[in-house]
């Protein structure tokens, strides 16, 4: 005898699923989409939150009104005087009208000409790292000099994106659960109808001393294999719309308030991975427990 | 021909030396309301023995078999396999008794979607054996029944004496120290028949104890095996032929 039986290829040992298997791996495929996009989602809102705060924290925009003989431009170069003998405040410059404009326009919806106060221009301000200034100590050196300036601290605004960004992110990582939940349900039914079905096969081997746990390996292996295929189709489908999402999604439209990079797209790569590690453990338990109350 | 066997009859004080391969003890097997499939049934199977259990259809050979194959477990009584009380068995060691037993089904319960190979190593791809270690067994088995031709084709291709020849490879891949075969000529030609009885006959001749259950009196007698015939739900143990059909 040659060794070709020892290199033939070992087939699978249950029948075919035929359709039964496609619609699993069709269910699987729909919820690994909505994982996908989840996590994407949730890795861009993170994301995107980091960069707002990064932009944010440590600095202060100050609006000062020039009145009497004085002009706005020697208001504003006082006031960025007067600033960086505050402790704590390591820059302070002067912003042009345009870059004003721009600022207000990205922070303050409906654009900068409502809101404009003529004569006003604005200072950008840089804490020092590690002892940053407060907003209060700015606005009392500056009402000691007789300016009549208004603070923005920026990092006062920082608290509730934090919020939004830790609710993003747990509404991601919830609904993931509920994704896992769900891939586990559906592997589990189908191993229990895959055992139904072949429950004849179940009982052969048994008779030939197979263990549960080897009839249970057979219906994990290919819920794995089947929530493999499945979710891997899900994924790419999620990257395809989250990549759609990135092109289609224009400067002022939704990438500008979640900015999705490319590299987000690789957090729906582990769906297929996650989800047949899933319903593959699923299986084998739902298997395992049929078997031990069927036989 | 079969080996002789030990005078075996109901009742009967086992002496013989290892344990019997199979022991019933007054066993019993009831189903819903039926007053008794098997009724206080008692005989052993010393190791290396050929039996013939025979019985109208539908007396309970099949079940009989289960028993012992432990396919099922009985209502009352006690088995014994191998020395072993089958009751006693724990859930991890009824898998590792089960490999010492071979059973050819009355309807085969090949595997279609699998070829003939795939099919009759079953029983060491269960046990876990690495395909390295079973194919050339495998192949040397299915050449023995008249398979080793068509070992990639599909059972579908098969006659229904070839389905049964490659039932009876099944079995024996799995090395088994007992063989129950249950009506293993049922279906197939008188020559096909006479050939898996020669099969079991030599497989006995190499150690193995064989039961094997038919309805066919002419197998029976042409086998020269004792006879265990069952009747109202017990088994009588008659040392000829003859006896069971008077």
């Amino acid at each position: 005898m040659s060794g070709r039986a020892t290199r033939r290829r070992l087939c699978a040992l249950l029948p075919p699923t035929g359709g039964r298997g496609a619609v699993t791996a069709s269910a699987i495929g729909a919820i690994a989409f909505a994982a996908g996009l989840g996590a994407i989602g949730g890795l861009a809102a993170g994301r995107a939150a980091d960069g707002w705060r990064a932009r944010l924290d440590g600095s202060a925009t100050v609006a000062v009104r020039a009145f009497g003989l004085e002009s706005p431009e020697a208001a504003q170069a006082r006031t960025a005087e007067t600033l960086l003998g505050v402790r704590g405040v390591s820059a302070a410059r002067a912003l042009d009208p345009a870059a004003a404009d721009d600022l207000v326009a990205r922070l303050i919806a409906g654009g900068p000409a409502s809101i404009r106060t003529p004569g006003a221009r604005l200072l950008g301000v840089t804490f020092t790292p590690g002892s940053p200034s407060t907003a209060t100590d700015m606005a009392r050196a500056l009402r000691a000099e007789g300016l009549d300036a208004s603070v923005d601290d920026h990092g006062l605004k920082t608290s509730p994106l934090i919020h939004a960004a830790a609710v993003a992110i747990l509404s991601a990582a919830a609904l993931g659960a509920l994704i896992a939940i769900a891939i586990g349900a559906v592997a589990a039914m189908a191993a229990r109808q895959g055992l139904a079905q072949a429950r004849d096969l179940a009982r052969l081997l048994r008779t030939l001393g197979a263990t549960d746990g080897f009839i249970a390996g057979l219906f994990q292996a290919r819920s794995g294999r089947l929530a493999a295929w499945g979710a891997s189709a899900g994924a790419i489908a999620a990257m395809l719309a989250a990549a759609a999402w990135r092109v289609f999604g224009g400067d002022k439209g939704v990438t500008a308030l979640a900015p999705l990079g490319w590299a987000d797209l690789a957090a729906a790569a582990p769906v297929p991975l996650v989800a047949a590690l899933i319903a593959a453990g699923a299986a084998r338990s739902a298997a395992r427990a049929a078997l031990e109350r069927a036989m | 021909m079969p080996t002789s066997p030990q005078a075996l009859s109901a009742d009967t004080e086992i002496r013989a030396q290892p344990a019997p391969a199979v022991r019933f003890d007054a066993v019993s097997l009831r189903r819903g309301d039926d007053p008794g499939i098997l009724r206080g049934v008692s005989f052993a199977l010393a190791p290396g023995s050929f039996h013939v259990l025979t019985g109208a259809a539908g007396c309970g050979k099949t079940a009989l078999l289960g028993l012992i194959s432990l396919a099922q477990a009985q209502s009352a009584g006690r088995i014994q396999l191998f020395g072993r009380d089958a009751s006693a068995l724990g859930r991890e060691e009824r898998p590792l008794l089960r490999r010492r037993i071979g059973v050819v089904f009355q309807d085969d319960r090949l595997l279609d979607h699998l070829s003939i190979f795939d099919n009759a190593a079953l029983a060491p791809r269960v046990q876990g054996r690495r395909p390295a270690d079973y194919g050339d067994e495998v192949a040397e088995i299915l050449a023995w029944v008249g398979l080793g031709g068509a070992r990639d084709a599909m059972p579908g291709a098969l006659s229904p004496g070839y389905r049964r020849r490659l039932a009876i490879a099944r079995a024996v891949a799995g090395r088994p120290e007992l063989l129950l075969a249950d009506e293993p000529t049922a279906g197939v030609d008188a020559a096909s028949g006479q050939r898996i009885l020669r099969l079991l006959a030599q497989l006995n001749g190499a150690g193995t104890t064989v039961l094997m259950a038919t309805r066919d009196r002419g197998l029976a007698a042409s086998s020269g095996a004792p006879v265990l015939h069952l009747r109202d739900g017990r088994v009588a143990a008659i040392e000829a032929f003859e006896r069971a059909a008077s």
